[in-house]
């Protein structure tokens, strides 16, 4: 009897633990942006708005950020299929968060913002700065959910990271540009 | 006793699923490097040799040979990236990155930066820039939060840097005229 108490106390322990641990986000979740709203929402407060996708049950999130140094700005966060097994079955997801800057390049300063970028690329392991095909700035940074899942606090780590270099990077292209 | 068998069945299974769940890398631990080495050969088979620098932290580097671009050296870095305020690592940067020892020359530098940005809008996975020395790079960086990385998402990202290497490499030195 003694033996069966301290067992299910342990097993009582152990689902205990499994309850706390932290969220791992899994390739097969085909509504993988609900996830990540939900979490962004439950552990940091942060609530984003939730787009519908045309096609399929996920959705894209989207909130105005409050620029300090910079203008506000649109940040999106967005999950995509990225490899399928024979059956067709998604083994890995890729998430991918940008902020829309709506910073327009001109062409005279095309050159000297391409350079600007490349030093900021050169300087910042989290930067991955470029001009989009509407001559806008645009700052991505892409995760991979793998078979063996992906912590969803490693978006909300990103997210993070993303905000002050985006203020950074944002200042210097601002003055490149001369706004 | 039937309930015991139960519940110790119950927990023989918890530790079986604990024991085959994937490696997860964690953020205290200090020699980042030789679990991420381990794991490249344990579980891919691939070796990477590994280098101490002088803070102790061990960079892993291999050479990787393609057909489509000249063999080009592979490192993988380990960083501390945040520390608690009694100095302990909660946070680690993995940094991957393409050594190419491709030069850009100076009348090419505004066709290749050109070419890069291309590049790094068309792929997730690229970021691409040229360095202090005049060299193209290409770098990728995760981070290893306090809820751990799990170790095959280096591997991935491994991977998927090499292709996106071949075709970003191949590019840039057709625009450099190599």
């Amino acid at each position: 009897m003694r033996l069966t108490l301290a067992v299910l106390l342990i097993a009582v322990l152990s689902l205990t633990v499994a309850h706390a641990a932290p969220l791992t986000l899994q390739a097969s979740d085909d509504a993988m942006g609900k996830t990540i709203g939900k979490f962004m929402q439950d552990v940091h407060q942060i609530s984003f708005d939730q787009k519908p996708d045309k096609e399929g049950p996920d959705v894209t999130l989207l909130r105005t950020q409050k620029g300090g140094k910079v203008a506000d700005f649109p940040f999106v966060i967005v999950t995509m299929p990225y490899a399928k097994d024979d059956g067709g079955k998604v083994t890995a997801r890729m998430v991918v968060l940008m902020v829309i800057s709506g910073i327009k390049v001109p062409d005279a300063k095309r050159g000297a913002v391409l350079e600007a970028m490349n030093k900021l690329n050169d300087d910042n392991d989290y930067t991955h700065l470029y001009i989009d095909s509407d001559n806008e700035i645009a700052f991505r940074w892409a995760l991979v959910v793998t078979g063996s899942g992906l912590s969803a606090e490693s978006v909300w780590d990103t997210y993070a990271g993303m905000l002050p270099a985006w203020e950074a990077a944002g200042e210097v292209l601002n003055k490149v540009i001369g706004k | 006793m039937r309930l015991t068998g139960i519940v110790l069945l119950l927990l023989g299974l918890s530790v079986g699923i604990g024991l085959a769940a994937p490696l997860v890398l964690r953020a205290t631990d200090l020699d980042l490097g030789r679990t991420m080495g381990q794991y490249m050969l344990s579980a891919h088979n691939v070796h990477f040799g590994s280098q101490q620098d002088s803070e102790d932290r061990r960079t892993l580097m291999r050479m990787v040979q393609s057909t489509k671009v000249p063999e080009y050296a592979f490192a993988i870095i380990p960083i501390p990236l945040a520390r608690d305020s009694k100095g302990k690592v909660t946070s680690q940067m993995v940094v991957l990155m393409v050594i190419s020892e491709l030069k850009v020359p100076d009348d090419k530098r505004g066709a290749v930066l050109e070419a890069m940005n291309k590049l790094n809008e068309a792929n997730d996975y690229t970021h691409l820039y040229i360095d202090g020395d005049g060299d193209v790079a290409f770098r990728w960086a995760l981070v290893v939060t306090a809820s751990g990385l799990p170790a095959e998402s280096v591997w991935n990202a491994y991977a998927g840097m090499l292709s996106a290497w071949e075709t970003a490499g191949a590019e840039l030195n057709k625009v450099i005229g190599k």
